[in-house]
């Protein structure tokens, strides 16, 4: 046997790997910033004190209302908050001229399925934090990750590449939410997540 | 840990042939609803998407006697033995255990058309055509329904999203069955005459259970053993032996309208 | 100027005429191409298929190539298992018809689905109940399968054994051929029955339904019985033609008688199931769905004559040609019996896809017509002459008859 065989192939499976794990992940996704910093920790925190449902409301409908449109952020950012340039560019671009801030929503779910937060919350009683993650106590929005080829949030994936080792709330593919669904018993078919 | 369990239902529908007139608005509720493109100018009426058809058939008999009545046909929801769930090779199809519908799931879909062989009722489609709309009509779509890519095939599913959204309304307040009344399909809603009844078959005091049992109501194609859950009601006799297959050829051809 | 490459021994025309002769299926095949590009970029609107004929000629087609494929199966089966050591004068070129009409349907199956690159998502989220996903995968593995025993022969060309790896490696194979037919065997059984069961459980549709055993309508074994039966006449077919446009004898007759005799039983066991079979559709079967059974045959062009011709032309008929020691002594009446045998599992292929789909369900409707696109036949067209092609680029360069070298002494 040639005695560099084991070298080679020591070589070989590091640099595949390598690849599997670092370049590709790299190469799959794009990095986008959000239009404007925000941070969530001002707003959540004791000066502010709002809470997660007053930006992010559940209708009596059933109806999520997501993102908050400029109305929301308006009573108290029609005068600029501070004095960073960050806030200065939100209230003249935005506030000012009544245009909604293109955010780049992280949980975003490909479009063949179907997520009410209703059932989550009014029945699961569910925390937020539960798979969306501490983010209401963060400082700032980290860059926005579009998969290249599916054009799909990579909070979808979940930041791990190998899904290892992650987080609650790290993952949003379908086996995450059947594995819990699973878990709590709920009858699943393929409309149960899917229109 | 509370159970997550909600009330089952077997959802069915019971068409009044005799209300019927041909209008074909429910075909077109139903084609707004649920986000079926505008035919592509080559398409046939063998090449269409029509989740909800209405056939017109006579009774082939000569002036004066000639009758003709309007059949609406959509998926029939079957039951038992649902024939394109199990020839599904990828998994694509099932049955919603909380509400009875037979779903299609158009990402999962290879498109090779095995459940079209299947289906008796032909009522599942196939997109010959990538879906187009006109410019700014896509402003129109309904956000309940996803949109389904050229090859893959596709059929009615009781305008699910009215069901999830009812579902989520009901949970919005902490109910986990829903109020009846919220959830109706868009042809039900849009049908002038009335002529369909909807709801859960396995609610005795739904309409539509009552209405399924009543006197002169049928199914197609019972015989085959698929249980469908829409039914059809007419007083004629003739119009009720439509629903056999057993026919000879030459009454076959008379009755085509 | 192939000449290093051509077999070596054997009497194979010039290159000129060689280019001559593969001219036109060449043609053939860039206008398959054309048509199949066509389908995939724009679609299956370029079809004639559609909702009610939902399949048409190509999965017509893909049933016959499969069921004459089965060729290639059972001369393993009876070569390597049931050790019928004549066989071995066709094996290779059973291998290579296998080859090609297995890769051709799977070709012409991956233009056919609607999104040919979620054709992985049968084997990631396989539904176990369907007979579709079953044959998926059988006829995946099985064309693993009859690569790996083309290989062999391929690396027996007068130029690849001089590499001496590839010597090694072809004798390795070839100890393991009795295991690679095995394998064969096992799958073949299964995916040509799953063919069958594909519409024997099609329960809404009264013409194709079947009763069976367990999860097997009758179906599943009348395909394997068909596909068995009429394997061997098309080894004996193809044999035979080769011999007749190449001008060279290729095998001795004792194995034409062989291949003859073998597919003659097989039928006659296949006409007396299919009788039955069709005896107890047409008066149990098909009545509990509701359906007269005259109604199937009373559109035309599909009268009951298409009975007649598919059990008794195309199914006693060569069976009884292949029985008679007499006849089988005759070349002439084995082809013309190979041939009806051939034409009778394609006819029932055709009945089973076409005539089940062409039949209304609803007393109201009526019976369908379908007639292919161009570019439906130019695809089936693409599929002969890619096959014509590959054989005989075999033909020429490779030793697919071991007999033929010591017949030409003669």
């Amino acid at each position: 046997m040639n005695p560099r065989g084991p070298l080679t192939f020591a070589l070989g499976l590091a640099s595949a790997l390598a690849l599997g794990w670092v370049a590709y992940p790299r190469l799959q996704y794009r990095s986008v910033e959000q239009p404007i910093q925000f941070s969530h920790k001002i707003h959540t925190g004791e000066s502010v004190g709002m809470t997660c449902a007053e930006c992010h409301p559940l209708g009596d409908d059933g109806r999520f209302a997501g993102l908050p449109s400029i109305a929301t952020c308006e009573p108290c950012h029609t005068e600029t908050q501070g004095t960073t340039k960050n806030e200065k560019h939100f209230v003249e671009q935005y506030v000012t001229k009544g245009r909604e801030v293109p955010w780049l929503v992280y949980a975003r779910q490909p479009e063949n399925v179907y997520f009410a937060h209703a059932p989550h919350i009014g029945l699961a009683h569910l925390p937020c934090e539960r798979c969306h993650g501490p983010h209401g106590g963060s400082d700032q929005l980290r860059p926005y990750q579009e998969n290249r080829l599916s054009s799909y949030s990579r909070d979808i994936w979940g930041p791990s590449a190998t899904r290892l080792a992650r987080a609650e709330w790290e993952g949003m593919k379908m086996t995450d939410c059947s594995a819990c669904h699973e878990a709590h018993g709920v009858r699943e078919s393929c409309l149960t997540c899917h229109k | 840990m509370e159970s997550a369990e909600t009330t089952l239902a077997r959802y069915g529908m019971v068409i009044d042939l005799d209300r019927c007139n041909g209008c074909g608005a429910c075909a077109t509720a139903c084609a707004v609803e649920n986000n079926v493109p505008p035919a592509n100018t080559s398409a046939t009426e063998r090449t269409g998407l029509t989740w909800l058809r209405v056939q017109r058939v006579s009774n082939g008999r000569q002036f004066p006697q000639n009758r003709a009545v309007y059949i609406p046909i959509s998926c029939q929801q079957c039951g038992e033995h649902t024939p394109c769930v199990s020839v599904c090779p990828q998994n694509a199809v099932d049955v919603n255990p909380e509400t009875g519908v037979v779903s299609q799931v158009p990402a999962r879909c290879l498109g090779c058309r095995y459940c079209m062989a299947a289906c008796p009722f032909h009522a599942r489609y196939f997109n010959w055509f990538d879906p187009k709309w006109p410019d700014g009509m896509e402003a129109t779509l309904n956000p309940d329904v996803s949109i389904r890519m050229r090859g893959v095939v596709e059929k009615c599913n009781f305008c699910h999203g009215r069901w999830q959204a009812a579902k989520a309304k009901a949970a919005a307040n902490g109910a986990r069955d829903i109020d009846p009344a919220d959830y109706v399909p868009a042809c039900v809603d849009a049908c002038p005459e009335k002529a369909i009844t909807f709801g859960n078959l396995d609610d005795p005091r739904s309409d539509a259970a009552r209405a399924s049992k009543s006197a002169n109501a049928f199914r197609f194609l019972e015989k085959l053993g698929t249980d469908p859950k829409v039914y059809y009601r007419s007083d004629r006799a003739w119009v009720r032996r439509l629903a056999d297959a057993d026919v000879t050829a030459r009454e076959s051809e008379a009755s085509r309208g | 100027m192939d000449k290093p490459l051509i077999l070596r021994g054997a009497r194979r025309c010039s290159t000129k005429r060689f280019l001559t002769w593969l001219a036109p299926w060449a043609a053939m095949a860039v206008l398959g191409v054309l048509a199949i590009g066509l389908c995939l970029v724009k679609g299956l609107n370029q079809t004639n298929m559609d909702n009610r004929f939902a399949f048409g000629l190509w999965i017509f087609l893909d049933l016959a190539v499969i069921a004459l494929g089965a060729g290639a199966f059972f001369t393993g089966f009876l070569l390597y298992i049931l050790r019928r050591d004549e066989l071995r004068a066709v094996i290779n070129s059973a291998v290579v018809i296998g080859f090609i009409c297995y890769s051709g349907a799977v070709l012409v199956l991956a233009v056919d689905v609607g999104q040919p690159l979620r054709a992985w998502f049968t084997f990631w989220h396989p539904n176990v109940h369907s007979m579709l996903t079953e044959v998926t995968f059988c006829i995946t593995v099985y064309l693993t399968v009859l690569a790996i025993e083309y290989l062999p022969i391929v690396l027996r060309n007068r130029q690849l054994r001089k590499v001496p790896s590839f010597l090694v490696f072809e004798g390795e194979l070839h100890k393991v051929m009795p295991v690679l037919a095995a394998v064969g065997t096992f799958l073949s059984f299964f995916h040509q029955g799953s063919l069958g069961g594909l519409y024997g459980v099609l329960q809404g549709r009264p013409f194709a339904f079947r009763d069976g055993f367990a999860i097997w309508p009758t179906t599943f074994f009348l395909f394997i019985l068909s596909a068995i039966a009429t394997g061997p006449a098309f080894v004996l077919l193809t044999t035979s033609i080769v011999s007749k446009v190449s001008g060279t004898r290729l095998v001795r007759h004792v194995v034409y008688e062989l291949l003859a005799k073998v597919s003659g039983w097989l039928l006659i066991v296949y006409v007396g199931f299919k009788s039955v079979d069709t005896i107890v559709w047409l008066n149990q079967t098909a009545p509990r769905s509701g359906v007269n059974p005259s109604q199937f045959y009373a559109w035309q062009p599909f009268g009951s004559w298409v009975l007649v011709v598919e059990i008794v032309i195309l199914g006693l008929v060569p069976a009884l040609i292949f029985i008679s020691p007499t006849r089988r002594r005759s070349l002439p009446w084995l082809v013309t019996a190979s041939v009806l045998a051939s034409l009778g599992v394609a006819t029932n292929r055709l009945v089973m896809t076409i005539q089940t789909l062409a039949l209304p369900t609803f007393k109201f409707e009526p019976f369908m017509t379908y007639w292919p696109s161009w570019q439906e036949v130019a695809t089936f067209l693409f599929v002969i002459a890619y096959g014509v092609i590959l054989y005989s680029l075999s033909f020429r360069y490779l030793r697919l008859f071991p007999q033929e070298r010591e017949l030409q002494k003669y």
